[in-house]
């Protein structure tokens, strides 16, 4: 399949960086304004090093994570003009490839939400519809990639957080396995959930980002070394013998259309000769509620060292250092601190003889167990992503509920544009067991070669 | 008069004096601590927003072997959490640590002159930053922001402030012996909170318990618990109510005074709790090797001899490592009352100045044997010491055996002193031979004069001269 690097690498080949460098810059000018997926744009072109397979292309990251250029607001008041000083690891390593910073993208305060709105610059708008909400938190990377203001985005993805938006923009978001890509130089949600994820147009493109952000740094002990093709080691073989497991019960309480789709793409796998298997997918409303137990209390816990007394804004009028925290804490945007308090009342409330956190700690370790068994019988897994195309409907505490059960066992998850419901994209989700990227990726890849939407805009 | 028995509990922080700290590569130890303020911060130990902790391995094994010292049980699930409080001193407004059940060591001893006091548990965790509050507003020094302490918790097992005393003693050498703390009190890196309440039959352990905190010397200590005691005992005597409190002493005025009141300050109590997922559950269990086990086993045995030398020897031995690993060495090859003689004696003046032994235990040894049986004579034995701990180029069987050849050698120049010798000093050898034996001293001081003059770098052997002189005085 010939995807958008191959083409940008063909055009870098024979037109330059340059040129490719100026198109998207042009995009961003004529969009963005109305859009608003940027918090900040990087305006200055630098000469680069063309040897490596993606040297010259433009790439944007989320706003959460560090760069040495350009400010790292989080989409926080509290951040509002912080320079990190430092690279995170993944920036340093698509650097050192070759990519160039085009800007850091919009996402909702410290990637809590899904939304993608802050008080620091607004809510980021649906590339089809601007009426339309664009998904979250990671919501500028993906409208950034949709509507080519650049070819790739880096997100992350704590609870679907770049899987939601990828699929109401309809373009691809991946999250790996947690623990292949570091996550130092994020600045964390939840330290056991979150992971580094990519947006891009087309599956391969996302497998070669990740090849290169993949693998040990001695900076996230998380981390493990990893083969470098890692990711792409199978792409392109074909799904023939692969077992596909399908919560049919769960798909039967879609609305028709969307159903529809899946049948569709069940009878390409089934004429691939993949086998499909009946499963019982856990609650996915208790995967939810769990979900929200761990993730707010973790996100309690990270931003306790936002008081502004050694980075990031700082209220001089203070008095005392108590009203240092209470100036500088109350610029949290309001579901922040909602977030806050009940991260807080999780960790202290306790339902017979533990907290709620440590209840929900317990189930997640039960559901590892119950995806463990259920990988005894499959490849992997298709299920939804989302069960709505964009709307003016917006941010919903219930609605991550087929992308949350990714993030609690740390399995790899992709969200791949597949077919379009009232015009607006529809995908569909696939997920994997541990460390099995490859193979979820190249399923991946082969149902978008069949149901490819993707058109490639720069000429 | 009622009885009344104190139970006291002691937490005490011991600083690990591994190369970099708990969970960055910062430099650690006490020249950082006493640095320019803020030059070893990284942006870790600032909390700056993206940081990861990366758990340092050294501070892992040092405090295994000092567990492993002190008769604890290494824990296969140990786990780092986050502990919440607000104060600029803990720039993520948490503190890397353990908590009690999931602490790296659990129970343990430490073995006293009279009796073994039980442990609850050892933890690791990270230090604060140290803060002034001046006029011109707070001041924060990082250097000292994630130093790696282990913090080593009692069983309330100490009756009076003796016990209190020995056992930190014993505790402090163990840790310096074992080179795991420097254990240097006036630089926070040997810190003792104590833990006191008075009960009045053995079984129960009154909850009215007040805390002595930042104590900075044994003395300070001991004072601070028996007034402590007193004033609790004449609280009950007078039926009023002990609360329980944090209490700082005034060794001005030599007494303790309320700090605060645990129960009147909210701010204290119930910290939130959190795993540390960016850090991997340790399995101390299996970490704890063979090398560190047979280290521990070694130390043990090395201790117990400690035991046996008396109170003068031991505090020569016990407050430095280098010394005291020298002296358990040469226990493989002299006796306790050699080692012990030579080391303080002759290699204790040479650590003392150069700051380094370089002589190996083996080398020493070869030099004492030939010293005891009278080929070498004490000059030349501190002399190939000497050189050996300057520099390897030679071993000691070699210089040994280059001074045995140049004695003879020499003889012939040494013959030919005496001699002239002989012709100068006659009223000497007058005197000599009226009875007065003791001038043989003032004519060999003339003869190694001279021969030193000759050959500087050599060492005339003062027995074989001796011996001599004496001949060439009764022949005459």
């Amino acid at each position: 399949m010939y995807t958008l690097f191959e083409h940008l690498r063909i055009l870098i080949k024979t037109k330059g960086a340059k040129y490719v460098w100026d198109w998207y810059q042009e995009q961003i000018i004529k969009h963005d304004k109305n859009l608003k997926a940027f918090t900040q744009i990087n305006e200055q072109y630098h000469d680069i090093e063309t040897s490596y397979p993606l040297s010259g292309i433009p790439i944007a990251y989320k706003d959460n994570i560090c760069t040495n250029n350009l400010y790292t607001t989080c989409g926080s008041l509290l951040l509002d003009k912080y320079q990190a000083g430092y690279n995170a690891h993944v920036v340093q390593r698509l650097e050192d490839a070759g990519l160039i910073l085009i800007g850091k993208t919009n996402l909702n305060e410290f990637a809590m939400g899904s939304d993608t709105n802050n008080d620091l610059i607004g809510q980021s708008k649906h590339n089809l519809n601007i009426k339309y909400g664009c998904g979250g938190s990671s919501g500028g990377s993906a409208v950034a990639v949709a509507s080519n203001m650049a070819p790739v985005a880096l997100g992350t993805d704590t609870g679907g957080s770049v899987r939601h938006p990828a699929h109401l923009c309809g373009i691809v978001g991946v999250k790996p396995t947690y623990g292949t890509v570091s996550r130092y130089g994020i600045v964390s949600y939840g330290c056991s959930l979150d992971q580094v994820g990519v947006l891009t147009h087309y599956v391969q493109d996302a497998a070669e980002i990740l090849n290169i952000i993949s693998g040990l740094d001695p900076c996230d002990q998380t981390t493990k070394a990893l083969p470098s093709d890692f990711f792409t080691k199978q792409l392109t073989q074909s799904v023939s013998n692969l077992k596909v497991g399908v919560d049919k019960k769960l798909l039967a309480s879609l609305p028709y259309v969307q159903q529809n789709i899946f049948t569709e793409v069940i009878q390409y796998l089934q004429t691939q000769n993949s086998v499909i298997v009946d499963i019982s997918l856990p609650d996915l409303d208790k995967c939810l509620a769990c979900y929200y137990a761990i993730a707010f209390s973790e996100g309690f816990s990270n931003l306790t060292r936002f008081d502004g007394v050694n980075f990031g804004h700082n209220r001089l009028d203070a008095v005392n250092i108590e009203q240092v925290y209470e100036l500088n804490r109350s610029l949290f945007y309001d579901r922040t601190k909602l977030l806050i308090i009940a991260g807080a009342y999780f960790l202290q409330t306790k339902l017979g003889n533990k907290t709620i956190f440590s209840s929900a700690q317990s189930y997640r370790r039960s559901l590892c167990n119950k995806m463990h068994a259920i990988y005894k019988n499959v490849d992997c897994i298709l299920l939804p992503s989302l069960d709505r195309v964009a709307s003016q409907n917006n941010d919903s505490f219930l609605e991550d509920k087929y992308t949350v059960l990714a993030n609690l066992t740390g399995e790899p998850a992709i969200t791949i544009p597949i077919s379009k419901i009232d015009n607006m994209p529809y995908g569909i989700q696939f997920m994997a067991p541990r460390y099995q990227d490859a193979l979820m990726l190249q399923i991946a890849f082969n149902c978008q070669n069949k149901f490819n939407l993707t058109e490639i805009m720069i000429q | 008069m009622k009885q009344f028995i104190p139970f006291i509990g002691l937490e005490i922080h011991l600083t690990l004096n591994t190369k970099t700290k708990l969970l960055s590569s910062s430099a650690n130890g006490s020249n950082q601590i006493q640095s320019q303020p803020n030059r070893y911060a990284n942006i870790f130990d600032l909390g700056t927003p993206g940081t990861l902790p990366v758990l340092n391995q050294q501070a892992i094994n040092k405090v295994l072997l000092l567990g492993l010292a002190l008769n604890s049980r290494a824990n296969n699930k140990s786990v780092m959490s986050r502990k919440h409080y607000f104060y600029p001193d803990m720039p993520k407004n948490y503190q890397i640590t353990q908590q009690a059940q999931q602490a790296i060591l659990q129970g343990g001893y430490i073995p006293g002159s009279q009796r073994d006091y039980a442990l609850h548990h050892i933890h690791l965790e990270e230090d604060a930053a140290k803060y002034h509050i001046k006029n011109t507003g707070l001041w924060l020094d990082y250097n000292r922001s994630g130093q790696p302490l282990a913090e080593i918790v009692t069983e309330p097992t100490f009756h009076n402030s003796e016990e209190v005393i020995d056992a930190l003693q014993r505790l402090q050498e163990i840790a310096v012996l074992l080179q795991v703390s420097d254990c240097q009190m006036e630089l926070g890196e040997f810190k003792v909170d104590v833990n006191i309440s008075v009960s009045e039959d053995h079984h129960t352990i009154s909850p009215n318990k007040c805390e002595l905190k930042n104590l900075n010397s044994f003395k300070f200590i001991k004072k601070a618990i028996d007034l402590e005691i007193e004033r609790q005992i004449q609280l009950i005597n007078n039926k009023q109510v002990i609360v329980s409190s944090t209490l700082g002493y005034d060794d001005k005025h030599n007494r303790v005074y309320i700090m605060r009141a645990k129960e009147s300050n909210k701010i204290y109590q119930g910290y939130i709790f959190i795993t540390d997922a960016n850090l991997p559950i340790l399995n101390a269990n299996k970490l704890t090797t063979e090398s560190l086990k047979k280290q521990a086993h070694e130390f043990k045995h090395q201790y117990s001899i400690l035991q046996t030398l008396d109170w003068t020897q031991r505090q020569h031995l016990s407050s430095n490592a280098i010394l005291f690993r020298y002296f358990v060495n040469m226990l493989n090859y002299l006796s306790v009352e050699d080692s012990y003689k030579w080391l303080n004696m002759e290699l204790r003046p040479i650590y003392n100045q150069t700051g380094y032994m370089r002589i190996t235990d083996h080398e020493l040894a070869l030099v004492i044997q030939e010293y005891n049986n009278q080929r070498l004579t004490i000059e030349e034995s501190r002399m190939i010491i000497t050189t050996l701990n300057q520099s390897n180029a030679q071993s000691a069987q070699d210089l040994i055996t280059q001074i045995q050849q140049q004695r003879s050698q020499n003889n012939a120049f040494v013959i030919e002193l005496i001699d002239k010798l002989i012709q100068q000093e006659q009223d000497a050898i007058m005197s000599y031979k009226m009875g007065n034996k003791n001038i043989i001293g003032y004519l060999m001081g003339k003869i190694k004069k001279e021969f030193s003059h000759k050959y500087p770098h050599l060492v005339l052997d003062g027995l074989a001269l001796h011996e001599q002189l004496k001949k060439y005085l009764s022949n005459d």
